[in-house]
């Protein structure tokens, strides 16, 4: 059996378990198994109307304290779980959940650990699995050989088709105490203004060339006229204008979203290792020697205070029109 | 409060690597760095002991080049250095790695372990999480804060998660993966140097701490090959007047990207 660790978010489920979801499938035809889905924690009877064609089956496994995820406390319920169960591949989201899991995980279930992985591909009925190496600048392609609990890269992966038939829904009671959990989550920091980079679609990004945290402003309009999100450089991040949170390269996070807007960044090694996946790259720059120029789709040579405002002003005029505004 | 910290050796994250012509193995002509995450590890130790008192082992494992890190830590305020240098290390997977580090750590006496939260090489980030789980203690992972209650026997400490952060409490002995942002790292001095010239590093090999090649567990995958990124970009590079440049940029946002 493949199986799928679904994740959720605020009260849906994370894109990523949808990601995770069309993950298994690929790996699901070559080694000719079913696909399953966990849920794990209370109420998740609506969440689970939504992914029930694409699955064969969903577990949904309850016990309160599996509301908020402890690592040892899902340990220890899958765990025990799968001990009358075979399973093929476990594939787990690549999130701040997922990576504290997945070692865990293989350890408990005695089985081979791969984490970020970007893509499943079946070459002469072997699965090869992709994942970046030093934050991005090398790939490395591995033939899987055996059973393994695999950890997805959010944005990665397609959602799957949905099928004709509907998933088998079961429900699991799990025993857990208290004292399983070992780490006791006390508090949860929500900051309300800040999504995840690495789960969205467009990101605007800004390196030393914005010139200090006033400098965002702009940025942050031009994200929010695209319905997207900022990031920043590690020069940024280092000058202390914006949270290491946003930060995108090799000691930040490593993000693919559909649009990539890069405005003031030079273009260093490790910036762009966190980046080139991206689908779609626009660089801003003075320099018309930047290095990331290299990197991008479109340049745009020029002063980031005077170009991004006009791309504002042209991006509200056509929304507006489309609108139906004047 | 005794503090193990593990670290590892990995390219300069401002290298540019390349690929060697059988496209299996990285050219090795690169500088070698502490793995970034690891330097937190080290900081976040000696702070913790400067405090509280006690001792700080750094531990690394690999086939070679572990002296020089090792080094570097004991000159910023680490005690002892353990080095488990073995040719069979060589292109060992994670979880194994894991396995040596707990083989290793099941001797000495420890309060916490600290580990960089991930290579800056691999980048997996398996290492510090299947450590925790041989050793059956409890694991923080990416900590960005760290707070030590001796007295207790506990530890707080904060951790990033989608959308915000989450404060978790846990009892000691613990481990904790490290997150750029827990400190400010800071220099080596010269005495510290000179100390770390001196020190004598405990070098052991797999036959000293009881483990055998067949101990290790099968790793499910091989790997294929190496690669350079796919990189299709169209590269058109615009100049002039701006208004120009923004109204084709426009366009490409509608009709390329189609997100207008």
């Amino acid at each position: 059996m493949i199986w799928v660790l679904g994740e959720t978010r605020g009260d849906a489920l994370a894109p990523v378990t949808y990601e995770a979801l069309g993950a298994g499938r690929l790996l699901a035809g070559p080694f000719k198994r079913g696909l399953s889905l966990l849920l794990l924690g209370e109420g998740m009877d609506d969440l689970s109307k939504g992914v029930l064609k694409k699955a064969d089956r969903i577990y949904l496994i309850e016990h309160k304290l599996l509301n908020s995820y402890t690592g040892y406390g899902y340990k220890k319920v899958l765990e025990e779980f799968f001990k009358d169960k075979d399973i093929s591949a476990l594939i787990i989201p690549g999130t701040s959940m997922g990576r504290d899991l997945a070692p865990l995980l293989s350890v408990s279930l005695g089985l081979s650990c791969l984490t970020n992985i970007t893509g499943v591909e079946v070459i002469n009925n072997t699965v090869h699995v992709k994942r970046p190496l030093y934050g991005g600048k090398i790939v490395e392609t591995l033939a899987l050989e055996g059973s393994a609990v695999i950890s997805i890269m959010p944005r990665s992966f397609k959602e799957p088709e949905a099928s004709e038939r509907q998933g088998e829904l079961i429900r699991v009671e799990a025993r857990l105490t208290e004292e399983d959990l070992r780490v006791r989550p006390i508090e949860v920091l929500r900051e309300i203004e800040r999504r995840e980079i690495t789960e969205a679609e467009v990101l605007v990004a800004g390196g030393r060339g914005v010139g200090g945290p006033e400098g965002f402003h702009i940025l942050e309009e031009l994200a929010s006229a695209l319905g997207g999100l900022t990031a920043a450089s590690r020069g940024a991040v280092d000058a202390g204008w914006r949270t290491h949170a946003s930060q995108v390269g090799q000691t930040g996070k490593v993000v693919s979203p559909k649009l990539y807007i890069a405005c003031g960044i030079s273009g260093a090694p490790q910036h762009i290792a966190g980046m080139r996946t991206s689908r779609y790259v626009i660089a801003i720059n003075k320099d018309p020697n930047a290095p990331i120029f290299r990197e991008a789709d479109l340049g745009i040579t020029g002063d980031l205070f005077e170009v991004i405002p006009e791309v504002i002003k042209e991006i509200r005029e056509i929304k507006g029109i489309q609108e139906g505004k004047p | 409060m005794n503090i193990i910290v593990c670290l590892k050796r990995v390219p300069d994250t401002g290298a540019r690597l390349e690929i060697e012509k059988d496209g299996m193995e990285l050219k090795p002509d690169f500088p070698w760095i502490l793995n970034p995450y690891d330097e937190f590890a080290i900081e976040e130790a000696i702070r913790i002991k400067e405090r509280f008192g006690g001792n700080v082992t750094l531990i690394t494992v690999g086939p070679e080049g572990g002296e020089e890190i090792l080094k570097r830590g004991v000159a910023t305020g680490a005690d002892v250095e353990v080095y488990v240098k073995d040719p069979l290390l060589q292109g060992l997977d994670e979880i194994n790695i894991a396995k040596v580090l707990s083989a290793v750590i099941s001797t000495i006496p420890f309060d916490m372990i600290l580990c960089g939260k991930q290579g800056t090489d691999s980048d997996s980030g398996v290492v510090g999480g299947a450590l925790a789980g041989l050793l059956d203690i409890p694991l923080v992972s990416a900590v960005k804060r760290l707070n030590i209650l001796p007295e207790e026997r506990q530890a707080h400490a904060l951790r990033e998660v989608e959308g915000g952060a989450e404060v978790v409490e846990c009892p000691l002995p613990a481990l904790f993966t490290t997150h750029k942002g827990l400190n400010e790292l800071r220099y080596p001095t010269l005495s510290g140097i000179m100390r770390a010239k001196k020190q004598e590093i405990r070098c052991l090999d797999l036959k000293s701490i009881g483990i055998a090649a067949n101990h290790f567990s099968n790793r499910n995958f091989r790997r294929v090959g190496l690669s350079y990124p796919l990189l299709n970009r169209r590269g058109i590079i615009l100049k002039g007047d701006i208004k120009r440049q923004v109204q084709e940029a426009v366009t490409f946002l509608k009709d390329e990207v189609r997100i207008l």
